[in-house]
């Protein structure tokens, strides 16, 4: 498996050690970072939340158990996978890491295969990291798309999109075509769809220009006799 | 209610009193009437009463390929006028061919896409209305003209790779577009991102009814990068 684009902290006290991780990860496509004690790592992760953290066991100063519990303490960073770095004979600690909230250990001199299987498991299984509005707060969007105006008529205009509108939602339209017809700058105008027909990808729509005060809509049809009148000329 | 125009009744047509209980409420969550019909005989008595917006006609009714039959007596009493969809199992094109041939106007499968179902029924229900499309009508050369048009979404969430939005319009699967918000524009450095519409579903919510997964597809922009970079700045501030 590759870990292509993957950012992956390591958290270690020994400079070999992360030296050497950070050419296995590399070496994988992973985008490493380094942290040599907790209270950098625990900055780090939170200032950019990696997609795995690599901690070591077994620190001068704050151990990984502590760093792990601080992590943790993070709300954004409760579901990035851990995996404990460990020597086999820190069994106990690496109980107390499982049940502290580490996902998983690896024995160091780490096993490549070993480790490659486990980060694999590990980031396929990581939930992204996401920002979830609450239904009362949600953004108001806009989605924009570029379509082809086919014709005008006296109510509206005949519209081409690849997309499906919504009958009665409403739609702005943008075109230079106003700007022509109307003169002056290119115009929007809000408009509600009224009728659609599919045809092969494509979608036609009727779009009824209701916004469409009286006073322009008499311009604009003017424009569009004169433009008829001097295109049959 | 019968003395009154129904404004968007749907006979539903299945000898299947499950599926017809199941369509039934997913056609009145949008608003839609339904009617359902387990027989031919009740569902043709129903027509020369009343004609609905549409009809939704299953093509195995109780004997296969009784639905053609249906299809063949509305046409044959009440002309090209009423609007008639079937729905199958069958995923044969020659079936829906010959259901089409008919005189269906379109047709669904099962198991049954609802957000596709529901955008075909709105936009049955909403050619009617085309009686305010008059002349003259300027037919534009070649491709027309070039226009940019801009609906109406709300945002529910974003990660690393994707936004996730609701809107009344059916946007198919592999749509491309721009979601356009100020939002972006702080986390990405853009008030616009393309995205790739990779799934849509039934929301069912007001004014929104379609809910959608988009990817973003915009080349040379770190979005994971940039995204944990702001949700981290985010969490700092709170």
């Amino acid at each position: 498996m590759r870990l292509t684009g993957k950012e992956i902290l390591v958290v270690d006290d020994s400079v070999d050690a992360r030296a050497v991780l950070r050419r296995f990860l590399e070496g994988a496509g992973a985008v490493v970072s380094e942290a040599e004690g907790a209270d950098q790592a625990l900055e780090m992760a939170r200032k950019r939340p990696p997609h795995l953290i690599l901690l070591d066991l077994h620190m001068p100063g704050k151990d990984g158990l502590q760093c792990l519990g601080s992590l943790r303490a993070e709300e954004l960073l409760r579901k990035t996978p851990i995996l404990m770095l460990t020597a086999s004979r820190e069994k106990a600690s690496v109980v107390r890491a499982i049940a502290g909230g580490a996902n998983d250990y690896v024995v160091k001199p780490f096993e490549s295969r070993i480790l490659q299987q486990k980060l694999a498991k590990h980031l396929e299984a990581a939930d992204f990291y996401r920002h979830t509005f609450a239904a009362a707060d949600r953004p108001r969007a806009h989605l924009e798309i570029h379509g082809r105006i086919e014709a005008v008529g006296q109510g509206g205009l005949r519209v081409r999109v690849p997309l499906a509108l919504g009958a009665r939602s409403p739609v702005e339209v943008e075109a230079g075509l106003f700007e022509h017809v109307l003169g002056g700058r290119p115009t929007a105008f809000s408009v509600s769809p009224a009728a659609t027909r599919s045809d092969g990808g494509s979608y036609i729509h009727w779009i009824n220009m209701s916004g469409l005060t009286e006073a322009l809509a008499q311009k604009f049809r003017a424009a569009i006799r004169d433009m008829d009148r001097r295109r049959d000329e | 209610m019968s003395d009154t125009i129904v404004e968007n009744l749907i006979y539903v047509v299945d000898d299947n009193v499950e599926f017809c209980a199941l369509m039934a409420r997913h056609l009145e969550r949008f608003g839609f009437v339904p009617r359902c019909f387990n027989d031919r005989d009740s569902y043709l008595r129903a027509m020369r009463e009343k004609l609905p917006t549409l009809s939704l006609i299953d093509l195995n009714l109780q004997s296969e390929g009784e639905g053609y039959e249906v299809i063949r007596q509305v046409r044959a009493r009440h002309g090209v006028e009423p609007n008639l969809v079937v729905i199958s199992a069958l995923h044969d094109s020659a079936s829906i061919v010959r259901a089409l041939e008919l005189g269906a106007h379109d047709y669904v499968a099962k198991p049954v896409d609802w957000p596709l179902l529901v955008a075909k029924l709105s936009h049955f229900n909403s050619t009617e209305e085309l009686a305010w499309w008059k002349g003259p009508e300027l037919e534009l050369p070649g491709d027309g003209a070039p226009a940019r048009l801009r609906l109406e979404a709300q945002i529910d969430s974003i990660d690393e790779l994707s936004v996730t939005f609701y809107s009344s319009h059916f946007l198919p699967k592999g749509s491309v577009l721009h979601v356009v918000h100020p939002l972006f524009r702080e986390i990405f450095g853009r008030d616009k991102i393309l995205v790739n519409v990779l799934g849509n579903w039934l929301s069912f919510q007001d004014n929104a009814p379609y809910g959608y997964n988009a990817e973003f597809e915009d080349s040379g922009l770190d979005f994971g990068a940039l995204f944990r970079e702001w949700i981290g700045s985010q969490r700092r501030a709170s």
